[in-house]
Parts: structure tokens; C-alpha cells; sequence
């Protein structure tokens, strides 16, 4: 009987942790999403100087050097 | 875009999956796993941050603003992150904690499970916070928990001895001694533990030849201390008294036994191996020079169900020097540092509250939730003499008894909070109470059913010869039923008990002695148990009132009513304090209505004689027959009564022959008559005589002889 009572509470613990974790996650989650979105933008503003870069480059080499 | 794919598959989080487990430990571990791994994420963005910067064939100077405004954002998220994961850390710290302080039981069993669970934990802060959370339970510490170290056939002999010292017991005696002592400390001498402790055991049933070897022996123990002793006490002395008198471990026994059974046999349990060491280093001290003499204080300390003698090494300021605790390894405590849950009590306090009537109330010294949680030991218990010492607050559990438990391998047992789960006198636990009760109510069953013609129980019938057809007197006692502390189950399962049907005579009383706490409906299930006297005592303090109010209430109710269960109300037995307001005597007479009331204060130390307004409530009461005992007529008084022969005045034994020696007249009044409520011993039926006219003699004498005889038989098996 002891231990059919002390398996009820551990499964009460479980189930309260598992909530708990259920939240913090779905919060860091959130957070992740903004993340990667930043990264995401990052690493288009990235491309997009990049591809400035070689722009730039191109039309240095079909008109010379431009003053900007 | 390959690029941006790559660092997708650094996303900071990974959803929490639903794990399979069914309750069990492992599944408690792989969510606590799952908070552990929190931790892991931010440090994956940085990482993704490099990866893009490297992927890129931009320079530094290129990429300098839009790093630096990605790096605001993304650090500002890293901040809100780190909250996140500590508001998770310390959530799931306080529920785990929580969860352990209020199911040990279980908590011991994540422990041990965690032992086998492929886990899991790698050696981070947070792991570790959980880890010390669990591993803290251990099982002493655990509230709920018990210490049953005897079996239930050990516990009927440890019943059976109580029985039989029992027997041996006078309590007049015990009373008339501890009163010569307290007045001995109240005029301030000083008396010797050596003088009086086995005495006292003595007077509480230990056997007297028993109790003459003791003593010798405790001399000779003396004796032999005193002859290595010196001229003072030197910690390797104390030492070597201490761990001589304790001898093994294996002697120590739960809670049983006498200090007298300690000299003889050198068993031993907290308390009677406190008080020889008090007698012997008592002893020893008195033989120091006298000089010497005073620096020393024998004392006791206190800690659950536990006691330790102590000595106190004082210093000429008489403030404390050292203490010593003389029970092995003699731990050593300087100066005046107190033990929180470890009260000490010295020995001349001890003494007066020993011989005191009421108990000496000391503190813990702790405040609540200060000492750390600890088993109750549930022991029956058979010391002869009580301390009279009662401690209020936490006791802190003594690392003694758990190294007892642990060597001798003791299970320690969960068990459902209960409200009497009180701090227990020492080494006693008091929650038993039903079970006490059913043996009080079987046993009185048993003697019936032993008395009547048609017993079945052949081994406890009496034989034919011995038998009386008649079933003399007998009680239920449940006056010691702790009445105030027992849930309400358990009162109801008592009254179940008394009120079974049994198909057999009923015993002619049951005492329940105080039950002043209880509410109205319980004190009317008492008066319905179906017995034909019910006795109830009744305590000055705050709930008196309300106990006498309930019962004439219910008195009333019946008396207007006829659709009670009872034919009649059963005869009402009032024991009396000897405190309690003449009022409310004069108020029971007043209002109480039926066939018979008993009022007894037997109890009064010197016996008073009743007042004006109780000679005239004594008088004027509507009980048929009313039955009396405490308290003296006066002249006045006992003529009213024999001028009113509207009621039968039953008098108790006592106060009956006090008024035949002056009104010898009354044998022959039908409404005055004796109330057999004690044995008449031959001593005081030989100073009635003596006191008597010499001419009323030879009419009185038979009368009293019979007195004397229906009295022995009333109380001592008419039968035989």
C-alpha cells in the first residue's frame, strides 16, 4: 500500500515537472523563434552586403573606381 | 541558401518531446533531464553567429554595424534567456523540495530508484541542487516516519509486567511520601537522589527484595569509583565512570526497566541509566573535599523520547564552565552555548517536580521549523517513576537512539500524519489509545462471561465451585483514554466497541474520565453507550462549564422527550475535581433530573464540609436517589437531612461512618444508607468501633461487619 501511495506521488511530481517544463520550454521556444529570425536576418543583411560587395566590384571593373 | 539551412539546424531550442514513462522513477529523472538541458541554448547562437560571419567573405569593417546591431538584439534575448532558464532552475528546485519535505516516504524511494535509473546527470550546478535536495532525505530526518522496535508479543509481555507491578502499587503511600518530600524541599533542604529515587520505585510496584539488591549494589558500584576517584573529578574519570556503567550497546532496551533492574542486571534504556548516574556521581561528589564539592551540577538533557544526565562544571562566578554528557563518547559542551531542542532540567528540579503533583513545564529552547524533522519511536514503555516533566516545543531527535537503530537494523517506518502526534513523554507514545480502550472494554467482558454459569471460554471460566451466580461488581476503565488528543474516528470506533451487542451482562460502570474537550453530540453518544452507570470527570479549567451545560442539556432533552433509545437514563457518576466551584456542584443538583445521580469528590485533599447552598441544592434536588462522597455535614446540615426523607441520600463509605459515629441513629433511617464505594479496611472499621458509645456497640457492630463484608465482596470477586 506504502508504495502504491509513494507511486502516486512520484507520478504527481511528474506530471507537475512536466508541466513546468512544458512552459519554460514553450517560452525559450518563443525566444528561439526570435532567435533564429535574427540570425536569419543577419545572415540576409550578410548576403545582401555581399552581394553589394560583388556589385560594386563589377561595376568597378566595367567603369572604374566609383567615388562614392 | 544552403547556408541559412545550416543554421536552422542550430535553432536555440528543441521542442520538449512527450517521454513514454508511466510514473515511474526513471521518468521523474528524464524531465528533470529535460530542465538540465535548458541550459544548452544560448550558447548555440554565438556559434551561429561565428558560422554566418565565417560563411561570408566580408571583412570585418564590412560587417561591423550589422554585426553590432544583430549582437544588441540577439544578447538582449540571451538576457531574457538566462532569466527563463533560472526562474525554471529555482521553480523546479522549490517543487522538487517541496514535494520531499511533504512525501518522504516516496522521496526515499526516487532516492533508491535514481540509484538504478540510467541517469542522466552530468555535473552541472543545477544537477548537482537536485541531487543534494534528495539526497538529503535521509531517513531520520523524515517526518511521518516510525521507529516500531518491538513486537506485538513484546509488547503484551512489557503489558503484562506493567500489570504486575501494577499490583504492587499504593498510591496513598506514593501520595504521603512525595507530599514528606516536597515539604522537606519546600523548607529548602536539600534532598539526595540516593535517598529517594529507588524508594520511589519502590512505592511504584518494583519489587522490595529486588529494590534491597540494588541498592547494595549501587553502593558497592560507589564504592569502587571512589576508591580511583582522587580528589576531584578529572575527564578521564568521568570518562571511565560513564562507559563502565553504559557497558555495551547490547544492553541498552527499549524503554523497559527500572533504575533497581539497572544496578542488578546492568540493562539499561535512557532513563534508568540517567538516574544511576546521578546516584553514583551524587555519590561521589558528597566524597570530594569540600571544597570541590560545589563547582559540580548533575542535571538531564532532553531530546526526543530521549534523556541524557549531564554534569556541569561551574566556575567560581558560578557561571558555566563545561558541560559534560555522560553517555557515550561524553561529548563535551563549553561555556553556557545552548542547544536549541536539547532543554536541561538540573537535578534539585527534577527532584521537586518528581515529587510534584502537578508537571514542571519547560521549553524546547527551539523554535518551530527550527529542528530538523525526526521519527517517533512507538514503544510501550514500563518505567516506574515518571520525571513529571513536560516539554513544550520541538526536541531535536537523538543521534543515541538513531545509532541504536541503525546497528541493530530497524526499520524505519512511514506512517499517515495524526493529530496525537504530539512530542511523546519519554520513550512513550501515547497514540494507542484505542487499542487500549477495546482491551480495557474486552477484559472487563471476559471477567463477566468468567463469572456466568454458561462461560464457553473453557481455559477462563471459573470452576463450578468457585462460581457466584451473582456477577460482582465490575468496571470498564477508560479514564486514561487520552480523550482531548484522539481524532474523531477514533472516539467513534470506541463507542462502536462499548456499544456492541454482546449478548451478555453488561459491566455495572464505565469510567470515561475527562472528556470535557468533546463536542455536544459526542458527549451524547457517551451517555447512549448502554451501560448502566456512565462516570465522567470533571476538571476545573476552561471547559468545565460547557461539559456540565452539555450533560444537563442532553439530561433535559431526554427527561422531555420520550423517543430516546433508553428506557432510562443511565445513573449519572460525577467525579468531581477538587478545585472545581462549589457553584457548579450547586447547579448540577439544581437541574439535573432522574432516578440517580452520584457525586463524588473523593478526590479533596482535606475534606471540607459542604456549604449552606449545597446543603440546600442537596435538599431541594429532584434526584430519587443521590449518592454522596468528599465532603462533611455539618450539625446543622445532617439534621436537614434527616428531617428530609423526600429522596434516598446514599453516603459514601467514608462519609457515611464519620456521621454514624455522631448520629448513630441514621442505621435505622431508611432514606440515609451506606454507598459501598470502597473496600472497608479492618483498621478503620476498628476506629469507628472504638469511637463509638460503648452502649450503641453491640447494635452497631453486626451492622458494620456486614458493611465490611459486602464491601470485600463488592470489590474483591464475590464470588470466592
Amino acid at each position: 500500500m506504502r508504495n502504491i501511495k509513494a507511486k502516486q506521488e512520484i507520478q504527481e511530481l511528474l506530471d507537475s515537472l512536466k508541466d513546468d517544463l512544458q512552459e519554460y520550454s514553450r517560452r525559450l521556444e518563443n525566444l528561439g523563434i526570435e532567435r533564429r529570425e535574427i540570425l536569419r536576418l543577419f545572415a540576409r543583411r550578410l548576403e545582401q552586403l555581399e552581394v553589394q560587395k560583388i556589385q560594386k566590384r563589377i561595376k568597378e571593373q566595367v567603369y572604374g573606381k566609383i567615388d562614392e | 541558401m544552403e547556408k541559412l539551412t545550416n543554421r536552422e539546424q542550430l535553432s536555440s531550442v528543441e521542442p520538449v518531446k512527450e517521454t513514454e514513462d508511466t510514473g515511474d522513477v526513471s521518468g521523474v529523472f528524464r524531465v528533470l533531464e529535460g530542465f538540465s538541458n535548458l541550459s544548452q541554448t544560448h550558447k548555440s547562437s554565438q556559434e551561429a553567429v561565428g558560422g554566418i560571419i565565417t560563411s561570408s567573405n566580408l571583412e570585418p569593417d564590412e560587417y561591423a554595424p550589422v554585426l553590432k546591431g544583430a549582437l544588441v538584439k540577439l544578447n538582449e534575448l540571451d538576457k531574457q534567456e538566462g532569466q527563463i532558464i533560472a526562474e525554471a532552475h529555482a521553480s523546479v528546485l522549490k517543487t522538487i523540495r517541496d514535494w520531499v519535505n511533504k512525501h518522504r516516504m516516496a522521496a526515499t524511494l526516487l532516492v533508491a530508484g535514481a540509484l538504478h535509473s540510467p541517469v542522466i546527470f552530468k555535473s552541472t550546478g543545477f544537477a548537482e541542487s537536485i541531487q543534494n535536495i534528495l539526497q538529503n532525505v535521509k531517513k531520520w530526518e523524515m517526518p511521518n516516519m516510525v521507529i516500531r522496535p518491538q513486537i506485538e508479543a513484546e509488547k503484551q509481555d512489557v503489558i503484562n509486567r506493567i500489570h504486575e507491578r501494577g499490583a504492587r502499587v499504593d498510591h496513598q503511600k506514593i501520595n504521603a511520601y512525595k507530599k514528606e518530600q516536597l515539604k522537606k524541599i519546600e523548607n529548602g533542604e536539600a534532598i539526595k537522589l540516593n535517598d529517594t529515587y529507588l524508594e520511589l520505585e519502590e512505592l511504584n510496584g518494583e519489587n522490595p527484595e529486588k529494590v534491597k539488591i540494588a541498592k547494595q549494589k549501587k553502593q558497592e558500584m560507589i564504592n569502587k569509583f571512589a576508591e580511583r576517584m582522587g580528589s576531584d573529578l578529572s575527564e578521564e574519570f568521568i570518562e571511565s565512570v560513564v562507559n563502565e556503567m553504559f557497558g555495551a550497546d547490547t544492553n541498552y532496551e527499549w524503554g523497559q526497566g527500572s533504575t533497581t533492574e539497572y544496578f542488578i542486571t546492568g540493562k539499561r534504556n535512557c532513563v534508568s541509566i540517567a538516574r544511576a548516574e546521578q546516584m553514583v556521581f551524587e555519590a561521589l561528589i558528597d566524597r570530594l573535599p569540600e571544597a570541590n564539592r560545589d563547582k559540580y551540577q548533575l542535571g538531564t538533557a532532553f531530546e526526543k523520547q530521549h534523556e541524557i544526565a549531564i554534569l556541569k562544571v561551574l566556575k567560581p562566578d558560578k557561571t558555566i564552565s563545561r558541560t559534560y554528557f555522560l553517555q557515550p563518547p561524553v561529548n563535551t559542551l563549553f561555556g553556557t552555548a545552548e542547544r536549541p531542542g536539547s532543554p536541561t532540567v538540573d537535578l534539585a528540579s527534577m527532584q521537586r517536580a518528581m515529587m510534584s503533583e502537578k508537571p514542571t513545564k519547560i521549553s524546547s529552547n527551539a523554535k518551530a521549523g527550527d529542528i530538523p524533522p525526526s521519527p517517533d519511536i512507538e514503544v510501550l514503555t514500563n518505567q516506574p517513576v515518571s520525571s513529571n516533566i513536560e516539554i513544550q516545543g520541538e526536541l531535536k531527535g537523538s543521534g543515541y537512539i538513531e545509532r541504536i537503530v541503525k546497528d541493530r537494523k530497524i526499520e524505519i517506518q512511514w506512517k499517515e500524519p495524526s493529530i496525537t502526534d504530539d512530542i511523546p513523554d519519554l520513550e512513550i507514545i501515547k497514540n494507542d489509545q484505542v487499542h487500549k480502550a477495546k482491551t480495557e472494554i474486552q477484559k472487563s467482558y471476559e471477567f463477566i462471561e468468567a463469572h456466568t454459569p454458561h462461560c464457553e471460554d473453557i481455559a477462563k471460566c471459573l470452576d463450578k465451585e468457585s462460581l457466584d451466580k451473582a456477577i460482582p461488581f465490575c468496571a470498564i476503565d477508560l479514564s486514561s483514554i487520552d480523550w482531548k488528543n484522539l481524532p474523531k474516528n477514533q472516539v467513534k470506533e470506541i463507542i462502536d466497541n462499548l456499544k456492541y451487542d454482546r449478548k451478555m451482562v453488561k459491566p455495572d460502570t464505565v469510567n470515561f474520565g475527562n472528556i470535557d474537550n468533546l463536542p455536544q453530540d459526542k458527549i451524547d453518544d457517551f451517555i447512549l453507550v448502554g451501560y448502566p452507570e456512565i462516570q465522567f470527570t470533571i476538571k476545573k479549567g476552561s471547559e468545565e462549564a460547557r461539559l456540565i451545560n452539555s450533560i444537563l442539556k442532553y439530561n433535559q432533552s431526554f427527561q422531555e422527550s420520550k423517543k430516546q433509545k433508553l428506557s432510562t437514563f443511565p445513573r449519572l457518576h460525577l467525579n468531581l475535581d477538587e478545585d472545581l466551584p462549589d457553584h457548579y456542584f450547586v447547579q448540577i443538583l439544581n437541574n439535573f433530573k432522574g432516578e440517580e445521580l452520584i457525586l463524588d469528590r473523593k478526590n479533596t485533599k482535606t475534606r471540607a464540609y459542604y456549604t449552606d447552598q449545597e446543603v440546600e441544592a442537596i435538599i431541594t434536588s429532584k434526584v430519587d436517589n443521590l449518592y454522596l462522597e468528599g465532603a462533611d455535614f455539618t450539625e446543622e446540615a445532617i439534621q436537614k437531612i434527616i428531617n428530609n426523607p423526600n429522596k434516598t441520600y446514599h453516603f459514601g463509605l467514608t462519609l457515611y461512618l464519620e456521621n454514624l459515629e455522631r448520629y448513630p441513629e441514621i442505621i435505622n433511617l431508611t432514606h440515609i444508607r451506606p454507598w459501598i464505594d470502597k473496600v472497608l479496611t479492618s483498621s478503620e472499621l476498628q476506629d469507628v468501633i472504638d469511637n463509638l458509645h460503648l452502649e450503641k456497640r453491640a447494635s452497631i457492630v453486626p451492622f458494620l461487619e456486614k458493611i465490611e463484608r459486602e464491601s470485600i465482596d463488592k470489590f474483591f470477586n464475590a464470588h470466592r
